[in-house]
């Protein structure tokens, strides 16, 4: 009885103290200061956050707040010009606490991608590694963003390593905005490994093909186009041709929905739109292919 | 009309370049007052621009005829079949006799030259593209086609983070079922600054350029936001609706996205 009621007590008491404790953390200077240093990192004034989050730092070193003050300290030292490897540093630092706080790490692993990509086309040939590495992540949206990045990498060996990943991005996720940069990054790297994740893409068996847009642009005054992409990417590519094309395009009467439905009733037929004199010819079609 | 005829003949060449200065000033002269010979010109100019995109397979092409052989050939023809025609009573020639043998010969050459040209132009697929094996597009258009992949993402995301901050705002922290509503409100921060990170890169592009802040700024409350789960003291929750009004984000956000959004065709 008497050991019942004392570990009632005892629970009370830690009960107490843990509802006080958010309280009690709310009135810490040090939280009071990282405030301040946040309102400034809204206003873009990242010098005298930083400022502010290194004097936290240095004043409170065991404070429960020093993992957000260096991630903190980090995004200011990113925005610093010259002083990516500095804020390279600061975001591993933060990695390193045991704060688990699934948001602010998830933007410190794409931070670290970010800084590594910049690093490495200014010349750091090492700071690849840091790319490559993500790749494994298990946080998809961290390998994700790493293979992306990747693929811009200009050294094409080494943008190659970002193929596998892209390929599972068209052939398992459901998002638009993933698949269609997951097309242009392969398309930019490997086309013929697109070609091999759409043939794979899990199709009804009566629609065995896989549907090709072709945009070909001739004539004086205006650039030559040649495409050959995934149909999957059909109205970003209407949007992406030059401005003077666009426009010739509007003057006949032509939007991207008129010109998608004219290619879908078509039936595989060239629909041509003819400019004025010396404006040229656009040429857009669909060809199916095994 | 003897004029128009004469010039439509020689177009091909004053197109290409190929006449004297003289001849090339009188053909000038005729354009500038004939709309049919002028239009015939713009075919030609046209028919070339197309022909030099498969100008390499016709220089290959032209490099394996025996030139000097085939001028032989061509005498040699011309000489046997009027060494024939002498051997035969032969009616005296024309007044334009003389000038017959080296039309024809030019005449031959120039249908060799044309079949060429034209070959060449088919295969370059001017009239009657063909299919082309695999995928392909320019770097430049793949660096157009992801700007405006970006521009739409940044058009959603602006979007999505107006309803937040309309949400957001209009909640007040002691109100019923708030600390849900910031539940809420946190994890729709935590998908907003998952879709941020797609459209960084582009943003500093020009035409994003005026994106960039706004974005910045919403990712920076989005950050807190995400941190905060469902707690939230008064003093935070009056600081960020304060930071929202003070800088007129919900106002800059419509603006941006406007503007934006008339980027389409």
């Amino acid at each position: 009885m008497r050991y019942k009621l004392q570990k009632s007590i005892a629970i009370g008491i830690l009960l107490a103290a843990g509802l006080a404790l958010p309280a009690i953390s709310q009135d810490r200077p040090e939280d009071r200061f990282l405030r301040e240093a946040k309102l400034l990192i809204f206003d873009a004034q990242w010098a005298a956050a930083l400022d502010k989050l290194e004097s936290i730092l240095s004043q409170y070193p065991a404070s429960p707040a020093t993992p957000q003050v260096l991630f903190y300290k980090a995004e200011c030292l990113s925005k610093a010009p010259n002083r990516a490897k500095d804020a390279l540093r600061a975001y591993q630092d933060y990695l390193k606490t045991d704060d688990r706080n699934e948001s602010l790490i998830e933007q410190a692993e794409v931070s670290i991608i970010d800084l590594s990509f910049d690093l490495y086309a200014s010349g750091d040939k090492d700071a690849v590694k840091d790319i490559v590495g993500r790749l494994a992540n298990p946080n998809k949206s961290v390998k994700y963003y790493a293979a992306y990045k990747l693929s811009a990498v200009k050294d094409k060996a080494v943008a190659a390593k970002s193929i596998p990943v892209l390929q599972r991005i068209i052939s398992t996720e459901t998002n638009p905005e993933l698949t269609d940069r997951a097309r242009i990054a392969l398309l930019r790297v490997s086309p013929k490994s697109l070609e091999n994740a759409e043939r794979h893409e899990v199709r009804r068996p009566d629609e065995p093909r896989t549907k090709v847009l072709r945009i070909l642009i001739t004539g004086e005054g205006t650039s030559r186009v040649d495409l050959s992409i995934p149909m999957a990417l059909a109205d970003l590519a209407l949007q992406a041709i030059s401005d003077s094309d666009k426009a010739m395009m509007r003057r006949k009467g032509y939007d991207l929905d008129r010109i998608l439905r004219d290619l879908a009733r078509s039936g595989g037929s060239i629909l041509e739109i003819r400019g004025a004199e010396g404006e040229g010819i656009i040429k857009i079609w669909i060809e199916t292919r095994k | 009309m003897k004029t128009c005829a004469r010039t439509e003949r020689r177009l091909g060449k004053y197109a290409s370049g190929h006449l004297s200065p003289g001849e090339r000033e009188a053909i000038m002269t005729h354009l500038r007052d004939c709309p049919s010979c002028r239009a015939g010109e713009t075919r030609w100019q046209r028919l070339l621009a197309a022909a030099s995109a498969g100008k390499l397979d016709l220089d290959r092409a032209m490099t394996g005829i025996d030139w000097e052989g085939l001028a032989q050939r061509i005498a040699d023809e011309a000489e046997r079949r009027a060494a024939g025609r002498r051997a035969r009573p032969e009616p005296r020639p024309g007044f334009f006799g003389w000038l017959v043998r080296p039309a024809l010969a030019y005449l031959f050459v120039g249908l060799v030259l044309g079949g060429l040209g034209m070959w060449a132009v088919f295969k370059a697929g001017v009239f009657n593209p063909k299919p082309r094996p695999g995928f392909y597009a320019s770097a430049e258009f793949l660096d157009k086609a992801e700007l405006e992949l970006a521009r739409r993402e940044t058009v959603d995301y602006l979007e999505r983070s107006q309803y937040l901050l309309l949400d957001f705002s209009q909640t007040s922290v002691d109100s019923s079922g708030a600390a849900r509503r910031i539940e809420t409100a946190s994890g729709k921060a935590v998908d907003l600054l998952a879709r941020k990170k797609f459209i960084n890169s582009q943003l500093d592009a020009v035409p994003m350029a005026k994106a960039r802040e706004i974005c910045d700024q919403i990712e920076a409350l989005c950050l807190e936001l995400s941190q905060v789960g469902g707690r939230l003291d008064d003093a935070q929750w009056r600081e960020i609706q304060d930071r929202v009004r003070r800088s007129q984000l919900l106002l800059k956000i419509n603006l941006v996205k406007k503007e934006l959004q008339s980027h389409e065709i």
